[in-house]
């Protein structure tokens, strides 16, 4: 009898001690009281080699951010109020040790909230780290290679890296799946010798192990015939050429540097080489690529992130907010996929705070993984697709399909993929 | 590979020659004269370049015009400004250690230039296109291009324009002199300072001429200097530091190894075997192929 009461006793006891332990502490807990106004860093190129790509992303971020506030800000569920966003940005003078210093001190001393990503992948390289140091989502649409979202082997390298661009590899496969239709429509042989020279750099390699990837993909459809790396910069391709000549090559896909891609297309035009099929990867379309090489750029495709001709009418409406808003600022800057798709990662960013209802990092982090596929993907968007999803298996990159775009009349026009086509892919004539 | 595609090969590296002779002779003129090593000429390649981009796309002018036009304003910089910048480090460091200083204060020189291009350009890439810029002329079944034709004869003419100057002409030839004996140079009175001036003037012109006629064939960003300046450094090593000849005849051997190594061990690999090429001479023949110590 005097054991049964004294365990219940201590049962009592720990059911109080639960209680109090559980309980009271709540009683005391006053609501974090809401900010003025939430802070939002970014590190970008405003100075440098890269200030004129720069400031896109810049307008880019200002342009949602501009529409957010215009609403009254954000709707956070932890402080049951809209809340405006102040944009800050500081400048890493195109410099990657820079642009890591400067992010550590936006997050130290101007303590933001929350980032925003820089550009290029030198500078985003120095980031991401530092993000990742101080457990900061980071979206960014300024980062091409995938080598920077996963490891050696296949895994993913940072945490809270979230890219809006997908990989040099979904180009090339891109690439392939667009040159199978045209196999399968009967407007090239089959198989397509594909002679592939390519920059001797990690998206050098990932474009051919794309190029390998999607042939392997279609057997008998493709057949890689010439394969080689040049060092960026390269002043005579000629002996590229003759080997390339050499190998009976019917096409001539490879990644090349813009300087690159126009040295050696003016040799290859005066050797009077002529291919079925002419890319160099994400080059091609360009208005610098277009004057300097005139005809010859004739019938050249290349990859697109983005392009303000894409006919789909939510990309329209972007391209009228955008004009507007650089009108404004007296400004001449045409849409271009780098402010496109900035607005793109301030709207990510956003829409992560509403999801998480609050504008703890954390909170916002774990919003951004649950968009994990495109049927849990952010949509509508103007990105390619029309979905915002970062995949586990690409390491938090977007893996939507890319614009190709051909030069035709001397005029860029989308072929691929049909819905945002603008005109049909044309086969050179050899 | 056929006989006929090494033929061509062959011709269009001797003809691409032109283009690294044209960019190595400012750093033999500077080496030959003053012994020391100009990296900096690479900015003024750079600045060549964009010169000539500015005036093609504004007025229409061809860059081989751009280069005659250009050397003149650089000529007067190179004998007024560079060598300022040169004489403040012969000054501060005659006691042995010109060379080492040298090297530090025109690297730094060249990243400062470059800046410069990079405020004024921005970073870009730039391409001159002109009437026969995908021109091509036909000899013997073979197309070759007509924009390294154009490089290579101007190359010639500069080569010959400058072994005149120094074995034909007083200024020549006291360049000469102050190249191989500066004390005996001093007490015949040759005014030395002012050959210093000239050989600096005359290296900045040829830079800067190089720059403008490489716009026929390449398209470039600021970093194209650098670029050159790398492979002038290969030229006039392999050639014979401070030799003209020596660095013509050097850079014929250097297109022909890179375009050969292309086919043995790849592109990316070619600049290797060029190099080596430079290590091994440097060990075998350190005055180079054609060089003889002190002699322009």
């Amino acid at each position: 009898m005097k054991r049964s009461l004294l365990y219940g006793a201590i049962a009592a006891v720990i059911v109080v001690a639960v209680a109090v332990a559980f309980v009271v502490p709540n009683l005391f807990v006053q609501r974090r009281p809401a900010p003025q106004e939430i802070v939002v860093g970014a590190v970008l190129p405003l100075s440098g080699r890269l200030s004129e790509i720069g400031i896109y992303y810049k307008l880019g971020y200002e342009l949602y951010i501009s529409e957010v506030n215009k609403n009254g800000g954000v709707y956070v569920k932890e402080f049951d109020k809209r809340i405006p966003i102040r944009l800050v940005v500081y400048d890493d003078e195109s410099d990657p040790t820079k642009s890591a210093t400067q992010l550590e001190r936006l997050i130290t001393v101007e303590k933001v909230h929350l980032i925003l990503g820089g550009y290029s992948t030198p500078l985003v390289q120095a980031q991401a780290p530092v993000a990742e140091r101080y457990k900061m989502p980071y979206i960014t649409a300024g980062l091409i290679t995938s080598g920077v979202h996963l490891t050696e082997d296949g895994k993913r390298r940072y945490q809270y890296l979230f890219g809006l661009l997908s990989s040099i590899k979904n180009l090339a496969l891109t690439t392939i799946e667009m040159l199978k239709q045209e196999i399968d429509a009967g407007r090239l042989p089959k198989p397509l010798k594909i002679a592939t020279v390519n920059e001797n750099t990690d998206h050098g390699r990932e474009y051919l192990a794309g190029l390998k990837e999607g042939a392997r993909k279609y057997p008998g459809y493709f057949e890689i015939v010439y394969e080689a790396f040049y060092n960026i910069g390269e002043k005579d391709f000629t002996p590229i050429l003759t080997a390339i000549k050499q190998s009976g090559a019917n096409a001539m896909l490879n990644d090349m540097r813009l300087g690159d891609y126009i040295t050696m297309h003016r040799q290859y035009t005066t050797l009077g080489l002529c291919h079925l099929v002419v890319s160099y990867g994400p080059r091609g379309p360009e208005g610098i690529a277009i004057k300097e090489l005139g005809t010859a750029a004739e019938n050249v495709f290349g990859g697109q992130w983005w392009s303000p001709a894409d006919p789909r009418p939510e990309v329209q409406e972007f391209n009228r907010k955008w004009e507007a808003w650089v009108r404004e600022r007296n400004l001449d800057l045409p849409p271009e996929f780098y402010g496109a798709l900035a607005y793109e990662a301030a709207r990510t960013l956003v829409w992560a705070i509403e999801k998480a209802g609050s504008i703890d990092p954390d909170a916002v982090w774990k919003a951004l993984r649950t968009l994990d596929s495109p049927e849990n993907g952010l949509k509508p968007s103007i990105v390619i697709g029309g979905v915002i999803y970062f995949p586990e298996e690409t390491g938090g990159q977007i893996n939507n399909p890319i614009l190709l775009a051909q030069v035709q009349d001397g005029k860029p026009v989308i072929v691929y993929p049909k819905e945002s086509a603008t005109g049909t892919f044309r086969v050179n004539k050899c | 590979m056929q006989l006929i595609d090494v033929t061509f090969l062959f011709i269009s590296s001797l003809l691409t020659a032109g283009l690294y002779a044209l960019s190595s002779y400012s750093i033999t003129l500077v080496y030959g004269v003053l012994k020391i090593v100009d990296v900096s000429q690479g900015a003024l390649i750079t600045l060549g370049a964009y010169i000539a981009y500015t005036l093609k796309t504004l007025f229409d002018i061809d860059p081989v015009v751009t280069s005659l036009i250009a050397a003149p304003a650089f000529f007067a910089y190179g004998y007024f400004g560079h060598y300022e910048i040169a004489k403040r480090v012969l000054e501060k460091y005659s006691g042995g250690r010109v060379l080492e200083n040298s090297l530090l204060l025109f690297f730094g020189v060249l990243l400062a230039l470059t800046g410069v291009t990079y405020l004024v350009w921005k970073g870009d890439i730039k391409a001159v296109n002109t009437a026969y810029t995908l021109a091509a002329v036909e000899l013997f079944g073979l197309r070759i291009y007509l924009t390294r034709i154009v490089i290579f004869l101007y190359a010639i003419v500069v080569t010959a324009l400058m072994i005149y100057l120094l074995n034909r002409t007083y200024t020549g030839t006291a360049i000469r002199a102050v190249s191989q004996d500066l004390e005996s140079s001093l007490a015949c009175g040759i005014e030395v300072e002012k050959m210093f001036r000239t050989s600096f003037g005359i290296a900045c012109a040829l830079s800067s001429a190089a720059g403008s006629i490489l716009t026929l064939a390449l398209a470039f960003s600021p970093i194209i200097g650098i670029e050159f300046i790398l492979i002038a450094i290969v030229v006039t090593v392999v050639g014979g530091l401070g030799n003209f000849t020596g660095a013509f005849l050097g850079a014929l051997i250097f297109a022909v190894v890179d375009s050969l190594g292309v086919l043995i061990v790849g592109p990316a690999y070619a600049k290797v075997v060029a190099l080596a090429m430079m290590v091994v001479v440097l060990v075998v023949r350190p005055q180079g192929l054609f060089g003889e110590r002190g002699r322009v």
